[in-house]
């Protein structure tokens, strides 16, 4: 008798081990669909990459439609995780595939946390694109754990390198000044302003320091039809800190020390947004698309916004309502401050074709390229002669904004422990605005993380 | 030589587990073997690429036992499986009882519950991450309708909750997971030893504490510990739902491994963490091999 039990039990355990393997094998796929990268406004975007596109195992690769016919070069992949800019990335690619035969460039769409994923993994058993797009934050962790290859050669005696700004390109070199790969595009944060909302709350114009936004957020709460006066994203990644980072920098202090007054001060003036209800708690678990969505519902007066978000605003803000909208820099504080985003890409350790690939990365960035690429996805140049070669950037109303505020705009590290310092950064965020510790006391813990890191390798510290 | 027959039989019986045993070793046991050297070194993310990793001993077990956040993850494990186990295991039971009573559509409505163990974990956890939102969740919206609450529950920015919400997530998959298990258990029991009780005058409450209980003891320990395997070593589940916030509230030893490997590039830390994991269920695994080996005696 006891056998048959044993027995019926072992044929159960057997179907249900494989009905979780069937399982789990769904739900990698579902996690991927997730996308939380410093540099997406919206999730449904990633439909657009994928029209016509080979789905692979690790992403979706573009076709020869969109990339030209193969050159009879070597074919070498690209890895990035641009949804709606996409194709303005394939269009470039395709011009470089027809103009020359050495290399033929297949660039496959990758999401933002598998991607990074694939690199870690790919530092130990050497499976690397050729070509590997980063989050430039990420990049010095990436540059130390060998991922990129040293390209210093070959961009050595480039004289167009004089052009390109020093933020984003310090994110692509290492402490002895090596460069791994070239910045592609940048991005910063400034204040979008419902302005139906705000001038129904009697206020004509956005707010232009830390004292009048604390106004305009107090007038445009409205509980009862729950619109609070400001959202943004305080979740527990790297969007959480890139979203920190203009409060903190505004209020005067810096990275080395967060437990300084004046950091307290930065956190102490969200964390009584909360309490005062002017912001949603909720805010600790909105990545950057979730803080926009709020905004685009009119569940918030104010959002803080990056580049990025412009090329969908106007086709989300129309269907039901329509907000008549504006963007502003960041409140000032202490100094007027803001954070510098932006993708770099790098050619990958093992490739075969270091040279043509960073020739590839050399022609994407020239001046005209990057201009092009710019306009058309809704970014920020890296380079100053491209900015002049086209009025996009200064014509365009909301543009300028972004594109003036890079003036005060500081860059994320670089640092090799950058995920550690972040991570310290966006804990004590969230304690804060919780309500779970005062912002001195998270601070002085956070403190507590970054000290040893920066004692044993410094960072540059941008005022 | 001539081999003797049952020689020959034990060669033959090893050439068949040959291939099984290679596949453990090359898929199981590198990995392993490979996770327990690296929690013995310093590999980081300044030591990986020039491979100047030392071999530095206990100090990375040291360092996580003396790591506030650590210990509150290695509790926070412990809370939601046992959390898990109790509210599963009772319900799962009840529901495999109550099940295996023959009326129209049992059958059928076993059949539906089920439907939650085989959803992938993610979109399990997708639906739980809406549920329990605070403005636009249903359960909030269905608690306040019954007046059951006043104002709004912030489940998952507190604590506290977001764990009572992870084990209530869990649990809608883990009930059809035991309940499956312990039908198929209350199965192998023969319906004559009830019959012959009945007409001895057991009354049912007797019948299950002297009959089913006893006859039940070893598909029971076998649910549990399983249920302790599956549920300790959770991941999606947090990683999707609430990525172990707010404040590594609902952080387990899995989702911690992965966040120190791949967010933080600590990749001896998280190995650490994964051996300590894999000591908690290697344990357990022990204790249920030699419970199945006494049954099967």
């Amino acid at each position: 008798m006891k056998r048959k039990v044993v027995k019926t039990l072992a044929l159960t355990m057997t179907s249900a081990m494989v009905l979780t393997m069937t399982a789990g094998c769904g739900s990698s796929g579902g996690s991927d669909t997730k996308t939380d990268s410093t540099d997406t406004g919206t999730e449904d975007t990633a439909d657009d990459a994928d029209t016509g596109s080979t789905e692979t195992e690790t992403g979706t690769k573009a076709t020869a439609a969109d990339i030209g016919e193969p050159n009879g070069g070597k074919e070498v992949t690209l890895w990035h995780y641009f949804e709606h800019e996409a194709d303005a990335l394939n269009a470039v690619v395709k011009k470089y595939n027809e103009e020359q035969s050495d290399i033929y460039i297949v660039p496959t769409f990758v999401s933002r946390d598998e991607l990074m994923k694939q690199y870690t993994i790919g530092a130990v058993s050497g499976e690397l694109p050729d070509i590997g797009m980063v989050d430039s934050p990420d990049m010095a962790s990436y540059i130390s754990l060998g991922v990129f290859a040293d390209i210093t050669e070959y961009l050595e005696g480039w004289s167009d390198l004089d052009q390109f700004y020093e933020g984003p390109l310090s994110s692509c070199m290492d402490a002895d000044g090596k460069y791994y790969g070239l910045p592609n595009n940048s991005n910063c944060l400034a204040l979008l302003c419902n302005m139906d909302l705000l001038k129904a709350a009697g206020i004509e114009n956005p707010p232009t320091t830390w004292d009048e936004f604390k106004e305009a957020c107090e007038k445009t709460t409205d509980e009862a039809n729950g619109v609070y006066g400001f959202a943004m994203s305080a979740i527990a990644n790297e969007e959480g800190t890139f979203q920190f980072i203009p409060w903190l920098y505004g209020a005067g202090a810096d990275i080395t020390d967060v437990s300084s007054d004046k950091a307290v001060n930065a956190l102490t003036f969200l964390s009584d947004l909360v309490k005062d209800g002017y912001m949603s708690k909720e805010a600790v678990n909105w990545g950057q698309g979730d803080a926009y969505n709020a905004w685009i519902a009119g569940k918030a007066a104010m959002l803080e916004s990056g580049t990025w978000q412009i090329a969908t605003l106007d086709t989300d803000n129309k269907d039901d309502v329509t907000w008549e909208y504006k963007y502003t820099p960041m409140p000032k504080g202490e100094q007027q401050a803001t954070v510098i985003g932006g993708e770099n890409f790098g050619v990958c350790s093992g490739s075969e074709n270091v040279e043509e690939c960073a020739e590839f990365l050399k022609y994407m960035q020239s001046a005209q390229n990057t201009a092009d690429w710019c306009e058309i996805a809704g970014k920020l140049p890296v380079r100053a002669d491209a900015v002049e070669l086209k009025d996009f950037w200064t014509a365009d109303e909301r543009y300028k904004v972004f594109n003036d505020s890079m003036e005060f705009a500081v860059a994320r590290g670089p640092h090799e422990s950058w995920p550690t310092i972040s991570e310290a950064l966006y804990k004590a965020e969230q304690a804060a605005l919780l309500g779970d510790k005062d912002p001195a006391e998270a601070l002085k813990e956070a403190q507590a993380t970054i000290s040893p890191i920066l004692e044993e390798t410094p960072i540059a510290v941008q005022k | 030589m001539k081999m003797s027959m049952a020689a020959k039989k034990r060669r033959e019986g090893y050439t068949f587990i040959l291939p099984g045993f290679i596949y453990m070793l090359v898929v199981l046991g590198y990995p392993l073997i490979y996770n327990f050297v690296l929690s013995f070194r310093n590999v980081n993310v300044k030591t990986f690429k020039g491979g100047t990793d030392v071999f530095v001993g206990l100090s990375n077990y040291i360092e996580l036992f003396h790591n506030e956040t650590f210990l509150m993850v290695f509790k926070n494990t412990f809370i939601f499986t046992i959390g898990c186990l109790v509210v599963q295991f009772t319900i799962g039971f009840i529901f495999a009882l109550f099940f295996s009573k023959k009326f129209t559509l049992a059958g059928p409505i076993r059949g539906m519950i089920l439907v939650g163990y085989m959803m992938p974990m993610s979109v399990t956890a997708l639906l739980g991450k809406n549920m329990f939102d605070v403005s636009s969740g249903v359960i909030n919206d269905l608690f306040m309708k019954i007046g059951l609450i006043n104002a709004p529950v912030e489940w998952l920015l507190n604590g506290s909750t977001a764990m009572i919400a992870i084990i209530a997530v869990n649990c809608w998959v883990g009930i059809p997971f035991n309940m499956l298990l312990l039908t198929s258990g209350l199965t192998g029991i023969s319906t004559e030893i009830y019959e012959s009780a009945e007409v001895d005058g057991a009354n049912p409450f007797q019948r299950f504490l002297y009959i089913t209980l006893p006859l039940m003891k070893p598909a029971i320990l076998s649910v549990l510990m399983l249920g302790f395997i599956y549920t300790f070593k959770a991941f999606d589940l947090m990683f999707v739902m609430t990525s172990g916030g707010p404040l590594n509230s609902t952080d387990v030893l899995g989702t911690y491994a992965y966040t120190l490997s791949f967010k933080q590039y600590e990749f001896s830390l998280g190995s650490t963490a994964a051996i300590i994991l894999f000591a908690c269920l290697f344990i357990v695994g022990l204790f249920y091999l030699r419970l199945i080996s006494k049954e099967d005696d």
